[in-house]
């Protein structure tokens, strides 16, 4: 599985997708602070600061998750239509052994895309900005430990439904079922049914989806994230965790006897 | 050491609730170059893509060099290279760097195993070719060259002639005799171009609707398909009962059409036109036949059992 590993991380290094994907990340990142700093200049234009910036990712933390979503999509779409997939199992990679491979490398690539794109966002806020508003790079900064783990669990459940989807659009559709429609429809039916079964509430504000958009208001006047506290950090981590241990669950189970 | 490379021992694969392989039973000796023979959907490439690992079979055991179970499978097959259906590649990666890519991950020490590889498939001139850029008949190479790196013991190709031209086709001919002769290599591999097969192959087995219908060595396919000639005379009775007369033991049958067919010759064909002629029976035709692996597929495919 080493060189399985190795392998990925040599594909990854030199993907063009990937390259791209970074460049292009970074690009959106610098031009969004660089049109927010020039139309600073603007009269009545209040959006010209660093926490108006930074709040575009505190007030989305689901954000970390889509992103995480795309870097699957973009490593390992093609895998099975290209038959890269067959060739790793021929010579004798079990599919198991492959998915845990795959996290790994998908793991490290995000934390690649991560570590520049942090401080393009941050360096050319603060250089081109003005630094005012409640949202802080204290809050930002924070905000990626509080989600990392459930961005970890979307990466990989991600992988996950690559290895066992056929069609693309079967994947995006379950993928986006399991991370934000079924929360949501969990969270409506656990309000609608609040008084008789407080249970159903009380799952749906455990999925990420949920606790993120209700714990977080971001506004050019306020700024409370749920991660300022130790408990709402603790949910995080606690809701991330679980997402990580039902998708390893899930991909023992799912790959054990999965044909090619 | 096991005998077998391969050995298959009561196979069954069912595609929901349609067989695809049938209690195969097939051997696959060491140092040997087999041919699978057999239409589309007759469970060639079930066959194949159950050695590679990418299905399961429903019942019955089979062995990689004499080691069966899922573990074992998968450890034998980091002794195999394996090419099945279409080569498998990143569309936007040089061939150099996917061939480097495999052998990474096959564990392979050296970078010039990927140059070796490159020379020896006939794609070095397009190690920095996108792989989605490639013909047909230079990806089959790719697909190739990746099987053969880390040098197997065992090697499986489905269909690799596909997409070849000519000169490649005798080239993978030569490059697997060579591999097979010089390091011993087995090799598995399928085939729609019978004649093809038929100069390449020491061993064939013939699927037919996922049941192996015979495995037979090219020396028992040559007696099998020994010559045979066909006799049009203008008495065909007379003939037929000097046949049996001047000519016992001998093996043939008269056609709908009239035309006696000698099988198994054992004599010039002179022979049989002067057996005629000295007993005032006319030729109208004559022909000597030599029986494909072809005619031998159909004949067998169609329920025959003699030669063809």
């Amino acid at each position: 599985m080493l060189n399985y590993i190795k392998s990925e991380l040599y594909r990854a290094g030199h993907s063009k997708e990937i390259h791209g994907a970074a460049m292009g990340l970074l690009g959106m990142i610098f031009f969004m602070n660089l049109i927010l700093g020039l139309m600073k200049q603007l009269d009545h234009f209040r959006y010209g600061t660093t926490s108006f910036s930074y709040s575009m990712v505190v007030s989305m933390p689901m954000l970390y998750c889509y992103v995480a979503f795309y870097v699957a999509i973009m490593l390992y779409e093609g895998d099975r239509r290209n038959g890269t997939l067959g060739n790793s199992v021929s010579y004798g990679l079990s599919r198991l052994e492959i998915f845990i491979g795959k996290c790994m490398v998908a793991f490290a690539a995000s934390l690649a895309l991560l570590s520049l794109a942090l401080p393009v966002y941050i360096g050319s806020a603060v250089l081109l900005l003005d630094n005012a508003g409640p949202t802080t790079v204290r809050e930002f900064l924070t905000e990626i430990p509080a989600v990392s783990l459930v961005a970890l669990a979307a990466l990989f459940f991600g992988i996950l439904l690559l290895e066992i989807c056929d069609k693309l659009l079967h994947w995006i559709l379950l993928w986006l079922a399991v991370m934000v429609f079924l929360p949501k429809i969990l969270l409506l039916a656990g309000l609608y049914f609040s008084e008789r079964f407080e249970l159903l509430l009380d799952i749906a504000l455990w999925l990420p989806v949920n606790f993120f958009s209700q714990g977080v208001q971001v506004n050019m006047s306020r700024c409370s994230v749920l991660w300022s506290t130790p408990g709402g950090m603790g949910r995080c981590l606690i809701a991330g965790g679980a997402g990580i241990l039902v998708v390893a669950v899930a991909a023992v189970l799912a790959l054990r006897k999965k044909e090619v | 050491m096991y005998d077998y490379a391969i050995e298959a021992k009561q196979v069954t694969k069912f595609y929901g609730a349609v067989p695809a392989l049938e209690q195969v039973d097939l051997r696959v000796k060491r140092g040997s170059i087999y041919g699978l023979i057999g239409d589309n959907g007759a469970g060639k490439s079930t066959f194949l893509k159950l050695l590679a690992g990418h299905i399961y079979a429903a019942s019955g055991e089979l062995r990689i060099f004499g080691q069966p179970g899922v573990q074992e499978l998968r450890r034998c097959r980091r002794r195999m290279g394996i090419m099945i259906e279409q080569p498998g590649f990143f569309p936007n990666m040089t061939v150099e760097r996917t061939l480097e890519y495999y052998r990474i991950q096959k564990g392979i020490p050296g970078k010039e195993k990927t140059e070796e590889m490159l020379v020896l498939t006939g794609i070095l001139e397009k190690r920095r070719s996108l792989c989605k850029r490639l013909s047909l008949g230079q990806k089959q190479r790719l697909g190739l060259a990746i099987a053969l790196l880390g040098e197997p013991e065992l090697l499986v190709l489905d269909e690799p002639t596909n997409g070849l031209d000519p000169s490649g086709i005798v080239e993978l001919r030569t490059l697997l005799h060579r591999l097979n002769e010089e390091k011993n290599i087995t090799i598995l591999l399928s085939s729609h171009i019978l004649a093809e097969l038929q100069q390449t192959a020491t061993h064939f087995g013939f699927l037919s609707r996922g049941h192996l219908l015979e495995e037979l060595s090219a020396e028992q396919l040559y007696e099998k398909c020994a010559d045979y000639l066909d006799i049009s005379v203008s008495d065909m009775e007379r003939y037929a009962a000097l046949l049996e007369r001047d000519f016992p033991g001998e093996s043939w049958r008269v056609l709908p059409d009239g035309t006696v067919r000698i099988l198994a010759l054992r004599r010039e064909p002179e022979a049989y036109s002067r057996l005629a002629t000295d007993n005032g029976i006319y030729i109208r035709a004559l022909e000597r036949h030599h029986a494909s692996l072809e005619d031998y597929y159909m004949n067998l495919k169609n329920g025959g059992n003699q030669a063809c």
